[in-house]
């Protein structure tokens, strides 16, 4: 696979009152490739947006490099690969949205009918299509960030740097958004998001990296969280007989709803509770849900490593 | 150059949609018919005279309110609400912008002295012809005064992009702005009085720091042929050609000095 972003040791310094210095970013060595959503996660302050700003050129590294598609950055011809979409997105407020994404497919030096094509897609795809004419200071958080994720895809671009990419957005905004970014990916784009929501980095995410204090502590494969690490199993059943067999011969969590039992065992009495199960004609078995310790305790693990 | 004019349109247009923008020339515009049909009169011999001192003194004034408000405005606040980052995030330099954005606000105080020229001479050709004079209205004059007030401007502008570039709050843009306008008209006199036999009396250090004032400042005096284009006297090509390669000169000089300090501006 190709690699999309490269960062080599990028740090960030920055200088305090009285002289003091805030390492905001301290060695950051990160390869992102095409195809691929990589999460970054942290808690505030971690890091996370001066590293978007860093790739984006608005600060400069103290120390450190990054590539971009390969090509070593020199110059803000790179932009050109990226499309992104900063955490508060603030556009020129006294623009259309029609207007905003004309100038900016310009300057991406885009021909006039491809700027009018790409914005109708784009605005009829984010469901902001009917708001198109009104002044930009008008809009929602929501509308906002549905525009700014708009001007973030107006010229097709190959990576897509996204912070916070569903702040402000209802639920429907939000799975909008999320299949949006699984679409990209099918379409072998680089996606670098930063958030917060741990769901969504579980939900969509093929990596994600863990920053704390300016260092990245890990970097992990969604996929190894939701495989392994299963710590129970919740398992529903319901049954003819009011005090069915199993939950004797099991020592585990049980709870009894108005016409199910929910069974909480441990992952090494799984085969043999399914044996029983299948054995007792009274138990009609309705579900099995593997409970997992997930991003959240691995997130919780890693902060309290410090 | 297309990422320049990009951004000059962006903030024409910001500066064409600007509440302050219209209000001012709407005010404006509506001054004229005042000067042209109430106060000029009063002066009974020399109403056309007082027609046009009027109407050059309220174009001064309101484009010199316009280029400070705009001025600060469009570059500040552009920073301020983080506007800045969104453009330079996309594939245009920090150069493009800053010249951009100054051409930009140049074509809307350029919109304002059209608009208000177009009225002023209206009101003058007006009073002109209700009155007899008796000398011929310079229209040449009056329209090189109105250019150079312009060209003052773009250089008072210039000053507010430059500061807007390294500020940290609006209070510095808009008190250097006004200083160095201030400065700019009264170091000439200040200057001639240094090298007078009185001035030379005082203390060196004096005169050193007025110099130094009155090179580094622009001039703004230089700028001012308002007398000339009252009375109709004479003005020289060469004048023209030489304030305008001034100002220009000016011009390039801050806009360089403006685009070395924001390469250098941590967009935050």
């Amino acid at each position: 696979m190709e690699t999309a972003i490269k960062t080599e040791g990028l740090s960030k310094t920055f200088k305090g009152k009285k002289g003091t210095q805030v390492n905001a970013l301290i060695g950051l060595n990160l390869e992102i490739q095409k195809g691929e959503i990589f999460g970054f996660l942290g808690p505030n302050g971690a890091g996370k947006s001066t590293t978007i700003k860093l790739i984006m050129g608005l600060i400069r590294p103290t120390s450190g490099s990054f590539s971009v598609l390969g090509l070593t950055v020199s110059s803000d011809e790179y932009k050109k690969h990226i499309g992104y979409l900063p955490e508060n997105p603030s556009y020129y407020d006294y623009l259309t949205a029609e207007e905003l994404l004309h100038f900016v497919g310009s300057t991406f030096s885009m021909e006039t009918t491809e700027i009018e094509q790409n914005s109708e897609h784009l605005l009829k795809t984010l469901d902001i299509y009917e708001s198109r004419k009104r002044p930009i200071k008008s809009y929602s958080k929501g509308m906002l960030q549905r525009l700014g994720l708009a001007q973030a895809l107006i010229h097709d671009p190959e990576i897509f740097v996204l912070d916070e990419p569903m702040s402000g957005l209802d639920p429907i905004g939000r799975i909008l958004v999320r299949n949006l970014i699984l679409e990209l990916k099918s379409k072998g784009k680089a996606v670098f998001m930063s958030t917060h929501i741990l769901n969504d980095i579980e939900t969509i995410c093929d990596r994600v990296g863990i920053i704390i204090n300016g260092e990245l502590k890990r970097i992990v494969k969604i996929k190894d969280i939701l495989e392994k690490d299963i710590i129970s199993y919740d398992i529903t059943f319901s049954s003819t007989n009011n005090e069915p067999e199993i939950l004797n011969t099991f020592k585990g969590q049980f709870s009894k709803r108005v016409d199910t039992f929910n069974l909480k065992i441990l992952p090494q009495d799984l085969t043999k509770i399914l044996s029983n199960i299948s054995k007792d004609k009274d138990i009609t078995l309705h579900l099995i849900q593997p409970e997992r310790k997930g991003l959240e305790h691995l997130f919780t693990e890693i902060i309290n490593e410090k | 150059m297309k990422d320049i004019l990009t951004i000059a349109k962006i903030t024409f247009i910001g500066g064409r949609r600007d509440k302050v923008f219209l209000t001012l020339i709407i005010i404006s515009v509506l001054i004229f018919p005042l000067i042209i049909f109430a106060i000029s009169p009063l002066s009974m011999r020399q109403v056309r005279e007082v027609a046009v001192s009027l109407s050059l003194s309220t174009i001064s004034i309101v484009l010199l309110i316009l280029s400070i408000f705009l001025g600060i405005n469009l570059v500040y606040k552009d920073i301020e609400r983080k506007f800045s980052h969104t453009v330079l995030s996309l594939p245009v330099s920090r150069q493009s912008y800053l010249i951009g954005k100054f051409i930009g606000l140049a074509g809307i105080i350029g919109v304002g002295v059209i608009t208000l020229t177009i009225f002023s001479s209206i009101g003058i050709a007006i009073v002109d012809t209700m009155y007899t004079q008796n000398t011929v209205m310079s229209w040449t004059n009056f329209y090189a005064a109105i250019l150079f007030d312009y060209l003052s401007l773009l250089i008072l502008v210039a000053v507010s992009i430059l500061v807007s570039t390294i500020s940290t709050n609006i209070f510095s843009p808009l008190f250097i702005t006004l200083a160095v306008y201030i400065i700019g008209y009264i170091s000439q006199t200040v200057y001639d009085y240094i090298i007078s036999p009185k001035g030379v009396e005082l203390p060196k250090f004096i005169g050193i720091i007025s110099k130094a004032v009155y090179y580094i400042f622009p001039n703004f005096t230089l700028f001012d042929i308002k007398f000339k284009a009252i009375y109709g006297i004479h003005l020289e090509i060469n004048n023209i050609l030489n304030v305008t390669a001034y100002s220009l000169l000016y011009l390039v000089i801050l806009l360089s000095i403006a685009i070395v300090a924001f390469r250098k501006r941590e967009m935050l």
